[in-house]
């Protein structure tokens, strides 16, 4: 049998709801391998052991006496620490809200509890998902699974550094201007942000309220439908939540890609930015590999990707600036070096300027919805380049925005990130793939294609080799 | 044509000059390289909808 650490979600509830595995052999076998290797990984915020297994007995007695089980029954789960949950800090990473505890459980952790989820901790972030890396805040930085001296991306580090180092099957992050696609990214991960409204942000601590997103990051397209399934859904307390039909986003998984119209976006990195020979070679691969199993592939051209980053920065910091007001005047001093950096222009943003951004994002969705007339799906890259030293801020600096996630928090798309691979480094190398507006299960079914037809998701690191610097 | 945008004074001071030059200039590029080319009319809201929205309990 595989190693319990490395069981996707839905293998180990499927040994759970046959008997042939308790939830607290699963969640003890994870909490030590925490044990062991987080302190060279920083993942954690909290890490809650005891509770974990007390909740992990419980789980084993619920399959014993034959109750109905949730598809999630006795599977550890991790939380991003902007994300609520009941009787636990919520830091957002920052001296700000050390000792913040939450009085009641995000929309998002009440759905995972109820499928029979068991949180085992809260997990690192850039400070309030936007500043980092940062080594002047209470906690480090978490690190890259494949290589502890490496950036695991941002903003929700510990999420995809934590299921790439095996210490859980799944978490949850945020994705404002791309942070789980970039996790997802630079640990050979899936992460998907779904539709703007599909999944509630009540009890997530906002970055910007109109490009905020919640969503799971695992190592399989399985995981991740299941996932999603579970924590999508109308709620009355977010305002932007869409009352509309939550699909099983994993019914498409085995249909494959045979007659699917796909659009490539090459501009984004050939022309806007030049990303690396090693993604772009990657990335066309795994081109081939969709055109070989029936895609119909063919270029598309959209407005650069400079037009999509600016409509974001502007409608970003000016949202967190209004969030961030009173804190930026009374308590400036206890921001890290880097959230501070990149919050202070939208204090000089101006009332024309966000509302020009958002009439501007109105006109760019419409090109995109216009596209999707034509187009199954869209797949273009993620990163420029792989990951990149952690302790190296000139670098991060210069690299951390040469990406293409920005344009889909503009228009609202779902948008998934894939593992194509890995660079001579040995580390992940991603592409996205982008839907129209509520056809996530779309995106799962091209995922799961090119899943089955390579070997990128059964690779996992050797913590005893990546955690030695 | 750029577009100069100044941290406001209550912000400046707590930081410094030195930090609120480099953010003054980063906003004024942010707001250089926004694309304006919109059209003007009665415009739907863009946050607020009223079927959604409700005073939390």
């Amino acid at each position: 049998m595989t190693e319990l650490h490395w069981l996707s979600a839905l293998e180990a509830v499927k040994l759970i709801k046959n008997k042939k595995l308790s939830p607290v052999e699963l969640t003890d076998a994870l909490i030590k391998r925490i044990d062991k290797y987080d302190k060279h990984f920083n993942t954690f915020i909290s890490f809650r052991p005891e509770q974990a297994l007390k909740e992990a007995r419980v789980a084993e007695e619920d399959v014993m006496k034959g109750d109905a089980l949730g598809p999630l029954h006795g599977i550890p789960f991790g939380l991003k620490d902007i994300i609520d949950a009941k009787g636990w800090n919520t830091t957002a990473h920052s001296a700000l809200l050390k000792d913040n505890v939450a009085d009641k459980d995000a929309f998002v952790t009440g759905k995972l509890k109820e499928a029979g989820a068991i949180l085992l901790g809260k997990l690192s972030t850039h400070e309030f998902a936007l500043g980092g890396p940062s080594f002047d805040l209470p906690w480090p930085p978490a690190r890259n699974a494949w290589n502890r001296k490496y950036f695991p991306g941002g903003s929700s580090s510990g999420s995809g550094a934590a299921v790439a180092a095996g210490f859980l099957p799944l978490a949850l992050g945020s994705d404002t201007g791309g942070s789980v696609r970039n996790p997802a990214s630079m640990n050979g991960l899936l992460g998907i942000k779904a539709t703007y409204g599909r999944v509630s942000r009540s009890g997530v601590i906002p970055l910007s309220f109109s490009l905020d997103h919640v969503g799971p990051l695992t190592r399989t397209t399985s995981d991740n439908a299941l996932a999603l399934s579970v924590i999508s859904g109308w709620d009355k307390n977010d305002p932007a939540s869409a009352d509309v039909n939550v699909p099983n986003f994993g019914e498409d998984l085995d249909r494959g890609v045979s007659g699917l119209k796909i659009g490539i976006i090459r501009h984004f990195y050939t022309k806007d930015l030049i990303a690396c020979d090693e993604m772009v070679n990657a990335l066309e691969a795994a081109i081939t590999k969709l055109e070989k199993s029936g895609a119909v592939v063919e270029e598309i051209a959209t407005r650069p990707l400079q037009d999509f980053a600016a409509c974001n920065r502007v409608i970003l910091l000016s949202e967190a600036c209004a969030i961030h007001k009173d804190w930026l005047k009374s308590r400036s001093e206890d921001y890290g070096e880097s959230l501070l950096s990149r919050l202070l222009p939208g204090t000089a943003l101006t009332a024309v300027d966000y509302v020009e951004a958002i009439r501007t994002r109105a006109r760019y969705t419409q090109e995109f919805n216009e596209i999707f007339q034509n187009f199954d799906a869209i797949i273009t890259i993620n990163n420029m380049e792989a990951a990149f030293p952690i302790e190296d801020s000139a670098l991060c600096e210069k690299i951390y925005p040469r990406q293409a996630r920005t344009p889909f928090n503009v228009t609202g798309n779902p948008a998934l990130a894939v593992p194509i691979g890995f660079n001579s480094e040995g580390l992940p190398l991603s592409m996205q793939v982008i839907t129209p507006q509520f056809d996530e299960t779309m995106a799962y079914r091209i995922a799961a294609s090119f899943e089955s037809n390579t070997e990128w998701t059964k690779h996992h690191p050797d913590l005893d080799e990546t955690s030695v610097y | 044509m750029m577009e100069k945008r100044d941290i406001p004074e209550s912000i400046a001071t707590l930081i410094g000059p030195k930090k609120a030059d480099e953010a003054a200039k980063k906003a004024s590029d942010m707001a250089s390289k926004l694309d304006r080319n919109n059209s003007w009319w009665q415009e739907p809201s863009h946050v607020f909808r009223a079927i959604t929205w409700a005073i939390r309990s």
